[in-house]
């Protein structure tokens, strides 16, 4: 048996489309995905929203578990390329964060043409913002006023300090989409995370 | 230059009003209907669908009639229009070997395996105005349907080989236009896919040019077929070919004498013409200038508008060209003033400088 | 293309996207549909872009876009799925579900008289007709002795 995706092509990826626009402007601010579409195992059914939205014959994207069923129902229902490795992906689907390979393995663009970098949907445990003073990061860049307050749960000890490396290397870099459930919070290469 | 006015919205909403209604025409008469223009102007259908680079004979219908007829207008429709579509893939290469042919005529062989079919063709009218045109006799089709298979003419004549003959080789993925610009010098598919897109006015008069001497040009009508082909597609989830349709084609092959040169012997050579629907004339003019810029590869002398790449390319597409001439109707008020003052400047020191004429009186007061 | 089961299968599918639509709909009226039925994918038109070939035979260069709709259909355990040219949804729902059936053993018979070997028929009238009406336009010459 196959699964179906979202089930008015055009009009829900729109929807789609258009919180994803809103969630990279306002970064850090986590929002709700208005349709989760039916997938396979291990991609969750945020993450399947975005791809359907996103990606198409002219997109290559990497499964971190590339399951077999998962990729059968990519190709019919979105027409990607897979890509074999991460370094070709322009979608990296993370779906175990904690095995996740190194940040800097993903394309980050060449000075001429920044954009030809890989965008990461990560499924995570959990993302909130949490009232001030109950834990997650700080955040600050363009689209945040002062700064913002996200906690993700599920990322590995490693995460931030090679994603702060990165930062050095602006306008080169990588943009994150974080779904857990139906919540989404992006933070693109612009966003700085604030020590302490 | 141009800037941001503010202040049309109303005279905009009211001149769109305007336009709808002198589109309708006369209301008390009815509306044309799609299948109408389909069926009865279909070579204009055709023309739009090729230069609008989109084979959908309801859409080209649809533009033209929203276009009030203005084919140029109907093709920027078409074109705008196709963006809004996802692309699923690339077709297998069109057989144009096994068209159903309904027209195939040689100006350089009498007898064709085949036979020289006429079918619908202008050629043989008087170019008279009919004023009375009568309800048509419907054809008494021949006993005998034609070949089901009709090979070129060109292949299958040519027993001493002094025609050139094109290989597939090895199927190298061609340039495509709409997802990569244009570059110079562009390969032979990218010329084609650019001349197909072409204007058809464009294209006949670099063609008449060819002709009339602006080229080392001798051409031959080999063979032009029209008729119908079948579409095949290979889609990834299904892993075989299929067909999903036909579509009418014209193929016009030119053959052009060649005295030899960078190292290809004495020949005929071919220039290709392929257009949606039947479009004799896009093809026939698309051919020559086919053949006209294939000088450098052929080592030929290079001299004319035709044989010049980035002149014929660059100005082959009528929604890029009626797109820049036509901007210069937007507001250029900034760059009018700047211009304008410094007319006045130069005018200025002209006039105070007595031993000098002027030469105009634009600054004067 | 060369295992029988995908040439069989391959014929069915042309035939159906060259069939007319009206036709089409005509002989499936007569078949209840599958119990079990979902659109996996539901039928959404694009663009394929023709290719041809530089003089007929050689290397290929793009041509222009086709429009064509494509559908997948999940009917009783067996996926169908159509591409046909133009923007007709109604047609490439029709062919994806005919293929589905088609694919069915229990069906397939059936199917197969009822609407394949009709719309076979029925196409290559067409086709004939056209060919002898064209064939009607044909030349004859006559070589006319000149000379003494």
């Amino acid at each position: 048996m196959m699964l179906a995706a979202f089930a008015q092509p055009v009009f829900d990826s729109q929807r789609t489309f258009r919180e994803l626009l809103q969630a990279m402007a306002r970064p850090a601010l986590p929002r709700t995905l208005p349709i989760v579409p039916p997938a396979p195992a291990p991609i969750a059914p945020a993450a399947m929203a975005i791809l359907l939205t996103l990606c198409d014959s002219a997109t290559s994207v990497w499964l971190q578990q590339p399951d077999e069923e998962a990729m059968r129902h990519l190709r019919f229902h979105a027409g990607v390329k897979l890509a074999q490795r991460p370094e070709e992906a322009d979608f990296a689907l993370i779906s175990d964060p904690g095995s996740m390979p190194a940040l800097d393995v993903f394309a980050r663009g060449d000075l001429r043409y920044p954009e030809r970098s890989a965008s990461l949907i990560i499924q995570v445990a959990a993302i909130q913002s949490p009232a001030a003073g109950k834990g997650g990061s700080q955040f600050a860049g363009p689209g945040i006023r002062d700064t913002a307050t996200l906690h993700v749960e599920g990322l590995h000890a490693d995460f931030w300090p090679q994603r702060a490396a990165l930062a050095e290397q602006l306008p080169l870099g990588i943009d994150l989409y974080f779904v857990a459930a139906q919540q989404l919070a992006c933070l693109p290469r612009t966003t700085r995370r604030l020590e302490g | 230059m141009y800037v941001a006015v503010k202040g049309g919205e109303q005279a905009i909403a009211r001149s769109l009003e305007l336009l709808a209604e002198a589109r309708r025409g006369d209301p008390a008469l009815p509306e044309l209907e799609l299948a109408q223009i389909r069926e009865q102007l279909r070579l204009g259908v055709a023309r739009v669908m090729q230069e609008g680079s989109l084979y959908d004979e309801e859409l080209a219908a649809l533009a033209m009639r929203q276009a009030a007829g203005d084919m140029l207008e109907a093709i920027f429709l078409l074109r705008a229009y196709r963006t809004t579509l996802p692309r699923f893939g690339y077709s297998l290469p069109l057989d144009t070997s096994s068209m159903r042919v309904r027209r195939r005529v040689s100006g350089t062989f009498k007898d064709i395996p085949g036979g020289q079919v006429l079918g619908p063709t202008y050629d043989y009218t008087q170019r008279l105005l009919d004023f009375d045109p009568t309800a048509p006799a419907a054809v008494t089709p021949a006993t005998a349907p034609l070949p089901s298979q009709m090979p070129r003419v060109l292949d299958l004549l040519d027993a001493e080989a002094l025609i050139e003959r094109f290989a597939p080789g090895d199927d190298a993925e061609p340039f495509d236009l709409t997802r990569e610009p244009l570059s110079f010098p562009a390969d032979r598919a990218t010329r084609l896919q650019n001349l197909a897109r072409g204007d058809e006015g464009f294209l006949l008069g670099m063609a008449y040019s060819t002709q009339r001497g602006y080229a080392e040009s001798h051409p031959f009508a080999g063979e032009i077929r029209m008729g119908e082909v079948d579409v095949l597609v290979c889609p990834e989830e299904l892993g075989f070919a299929i067909e999903i349709g036909s579509i009418t084609l014209t193929e016009c092959q030119m053959i052009n004498q060649f005295q030899g040169g960078n190292g290809v012997p004495p020949q005929f050579t071919r220039g290709y013409g392929l257009s949606m629907g039947e479009g004799e004339r896009k093809a026939m003019s698309m051919a020559l200038v086919d053949r006209a810029l294939r000088c450098d590869e052929l080592g030929e002398a290079s001299y004319a508008p035709a044989q010049n790449q980035e002149f014929v390319l660059s100005h082959s597409d009528s929604v890029e060209a009626s797109g820049f001439v036509q901007h210069l109707k937007l507001p250029h008020y900034v760059d009018f003033q700047a211009e304008l003052s410094l007319l006045r400047t130069l005018a200025a020191q002209q006039s105070a400088t007595p031993n000098e004429q002027p030469l105009s009186t634009a600054g004067e007061q | 293309m060369d295992t029988s089961p995908n040439l069989a299968r391959a014929q069915w599918m042309s035939l159906l996207a060259q069939s007319d639509p009206a036709e089409l709909a005509a002989a499936m009226d007569g078949f209840a549909p599958p119990a079990d039925l979902s659109w996996l994918r539901p039928a959404q038109t694009g663009l394929y872009m023709l290719r041809g070939r530089v003089g007929g035979s050689g290397q290929p260069f793009n041509f222009g876009e086709v429009t064509v709709t494509r559908c997948s259909v999940q009917a009783d355990g067996q996926i169908g799925h159509a591409w046909v040219r133009g923007g007709n949804a109604r047609h490439a729902e029709l062919a994806a579900l005919a293929d589905a059936m088609l694919q069915d053993e229990q069906r397939h018979a059936r199917i197969q008289l009822q609407v394949i070997e009709p719309l076979r028929r029925a196409l290559e009238r067409r086709r004939d007709e056209a060919s002898r009406k064209a064939a009607a336009s044909k030349v004859e010459f006559f070589t006319v002795v000149r000379g003494e």
